[in-house]
């Protein structure tokens, strides 16, 4: 992992929850609504999720050569 | 009547059906502007149709009403025909009649379906569907296609046969057809019918097998005719039936996670349709008016900006003859413009602010935190972040990006580009005055999408979306491989089903047919030379009985000369027959 994405990605983290602190822009009907920031960890947290299942699962279980459904015919 | 009334009681279907009846007869130079009038006709005569306007036929004893005009039909009735619009542009270039003409029965037949008042008419064009968009297909004529157009239509098949059980039932419970919210037994089995075409997990792997098969052109009317048909009928038939809640936001990560693993860039588009589709499915389900607002809002611009991604996909595929990430990249360079109008359509649905999805995507999510889904609202939110990872970052970055293949780019056809530019658009415009798409929504709407604190929760997760990805980009690699899915249970024992079903009996016939041949072979030996066949075959069981060697040769052919009696023997049966004649002449 290269360094300078992983600053960018924490700063740009600690000014959307210090923003979020002081203006308060998350709203909303559940108990996200209290935490600073929290759609910013969501989606980050989020994506980083879908990428590792979609990485695990592949490489574990889904992923096949393209001809696989081809390979298993007599003809 | 006057003429004004007259035509508000055709059906719309009509207009696109006798132009696929005119097509043939028209020249090559003619047929993409007839094409491309047809959607204009027809949306005049929608955009003059009042809600509530019916009209109906009687055919045997059933009151049919083929047309239904309220503002959930005509809603998805504008659509429809803009997407024709564009896409008729789109395929200005095509010189292949039969794609044009299929185009048309297949988007003629989704507005009938739409507009039919009953579950009959519905059935029908439901059906008819299916033979415009499985022709499409086989147009692809790619190694697949064949028998990815075969797989479509057994799918699809099967789907219609539930559906007509279910309206056959739910007709003999209640005598009725009217096609209204659907309740009771019978409409588990609609359900089916209706959840196969709407690609609903696990009903959904014919989408993702048949569409990146179709031709170029073909796809686009694909992505979007068939399956927001099923959204319609899906409204109107189960809105608020809580199963679809939950079935609804697991589709939309379902195929976020796939797409993020296709190689093939019009599967992961055809995986983004599913992922799409959940979020509408979910709204459905949710059933409040904010949510089926959404879900026509959302189907709406979804058709029109995925069409624009598929019309881009399709002419990345139509300038280089790829469609893989792994053979394609730093495109950004020979095909600028075609790079701007993909990324409108992405951050279309991506939902970036000013752009359509923006607008409409949001109502599906607020309305699932309204209905305290609490869950189902973070699914979606999490299915909004994959979106744009896939559509947004993923897929561009090794498209117009990443390696540079420097592939060789054959020019566009002007017809793609107008019909791209005209559907990216339609995209902007709807996210810049949204209250255009909110004034043909069945429910009167104050909902506002531009709220700061929509903006920021958007602003928040595209931002960080990135993020990630930019985080993690040296670790995703596309590959030069296919996933299973769902059709793994009908496409991995076809082998096994070949065997049994076709190679079995195939050897079985054989068998037969070489000793009937043997027997045959036999009774016309017999036929041909008896006395040979029994003497040569006497001579050979004795050989055999003594041990000794085989007779020569077989006496194949009759000879004859050497089997014919002897002429004294011939004289004496003569002579008895007069003998015989004689003595019974004397007794009389």
């Amino acid at each position: 992992m290269k360094r300078i994405p992983v600053i960018v990605s924490l700063v740009l983290l600690v000014i959307f929850i210090i923003a979020d602190l002081w203006f308060h822009l998350t709203h909303g009907d559940g108990w996200w609504a209290g935490i600073p920031g929290f759609f910013a960890l969501f989606a980050g947290l989020g994506c980083l999720v879908i990428i590792a299942a979609a990485g695990l699962l592949g490489r574990r279980w889904l992923l096949r050569k393209e001809d696989y459904y081809e390979s298993g015919r007599d003809n | 009547m006057n003429p004004a009334e007259i035509i508000s009681t055709v059906p719309p279907a009509l207009v696109f059906l006798a132009g696929a009846m005119l097509l043939p007869v028209l020249g090559a130079r003619l047929r993409p502007l007839v094409f491309v009038a047809m959607p204009v006709l027809a949306l005049l005569m929608i955009a003059n149709l009042e809600p509530g306007t019916t009209a109906g036929i009687v055919f045997m004893n059933l009151e049919l009403v083929v047309l239904r005009a309220d503002s959930l039909s005509l809603a998805f009735g504008y659509v429809f025909c803009l997407i024709s619009f564009f896409g008729g542009w789109y395929a200005w270039h095509l010189k292949e009649k039969g794609q044009q003409v299929a185009a048309l029965i297949y988007a003629g037949s989704a507005l009938g379906a739409v507009f039919a008042g009953d579950l009959f008419t519905l059935f029908v064009f439901w059906e008819l569907m299916l033979v415009g968009s499985a022709y499409l297909v086989w147009a692809g004529r790619t190694r697949f296609s064949a028998g990815a157009g075969m797989r479509y239509i057994i799918v699809h098949l099967a789907g219609g046969s539930f559906l007509l059980a279910g309206i056959l039932w739910h007709f003999s419970l209640t005598g009725s057809i009217e096609f209204a919210h659907l309740a009771g037994a019978p409409s588990w089995l609609i359900l089916i019918g209706f959840a196969v075409n709407a690609a609903v997990v696990p009903l959904h792997a014919w989408l993702p097998d048949a569409y990146p098969e179709s031709s170029v052109t073909g796809s686009v009317f694909l992505s979007a005719f068939t399956t927001k048909v099923a959204i319609y009928t899906l409204i109107r038939g189960f809105e608020g039936l809580d199963i679809l809640v939950w079935v609804g936001a697991v589709m939309a990560v379902y195929g976020a996670v796939y797409a993020f693993m296709q190689n093939d860039i019009r599967r992961v588009l055809a995986y983004g349709i599913i992922s799409q589709l959940g979020f509408m499915v979910a709204a459905v389900g949710i059933g409040s008016a904010l949510a089926i607002n959404g879900a026509v809002a959302h189907a709406f611009s979804h058709i029109l900006y995925k069409g624009l991604l598929f019309m881009c996909a399709g002419a990345v595929l139509f300038a280089t003859g790829r469609s893989k990430l792994t053979e394609l990249g730093g495109l950004s360079r020979s095909m600028p413009l075609v790079f701007v109008l993909y990324m409108i359509g992405a951050v279309s649905i991506s939902g970036f602010p000013l752009f359509s999805g923006f607008v409409s995507k949001s109502m599906e999510i607020y309305a699932a935190e309204a209905g305290h889904y609490t869950f189902v609202f973070l699914l979606l939110q999490l299915a909004s972040a994959g979106t744009f990872l896939y559509t947004g970052l993923k897929l561009p970055y090794f498209m117009f990006f990443g390696q540079d293949k420097s592939l060789p780019v054959k020019p566009l056809p002007k017809g793609m580009y107008a019909g791209m530019g005209l559907a990216a658009l339609s995209c902007i415009v709807i996210g810049i005055f949204p209250q255009m798409l909110y004034r043909i929504l069945p429910f009167q709407s104050n909902y506002q999408p531009y709220s700061s604190a929509h903006l920021w929760e958007t602003a928040s997760i595209l931002l960080f979306t990135g993020l990630v990805f930019w985080l993690m980009l040296d670790k995703i690699k596309p590959a030069p491989l296919v996933t299973l899915d769902f059709d793994w249970f009908y496409r991995r024992p076809a082998g096994l089903a070949y065997r049994v079903f076709v190679a079995m009996p195939a050897r079985v016939f054989t068998r037969a047919d070489n000793v009937l041949m043997r027997l045959t072979g036999w009774l016309s030996d017999i036929a041909a030379n008896p006395v040979g066949f029994i003497v040569w075959h006497a001579a050979r069981l004795k050989s055999r009985i003594r041990n000794t060697t085989a007779p020569a040769a077989e006496p194949a052919v009759f000879d004859p000369d050497r089997y014919r009696g002897s002429l004294g023997m011939m004289v004496t049966v003569v002579m008895a027959g007069f003998i015989i004649i004689a003595l019974f002449s004397l007794v009389d």
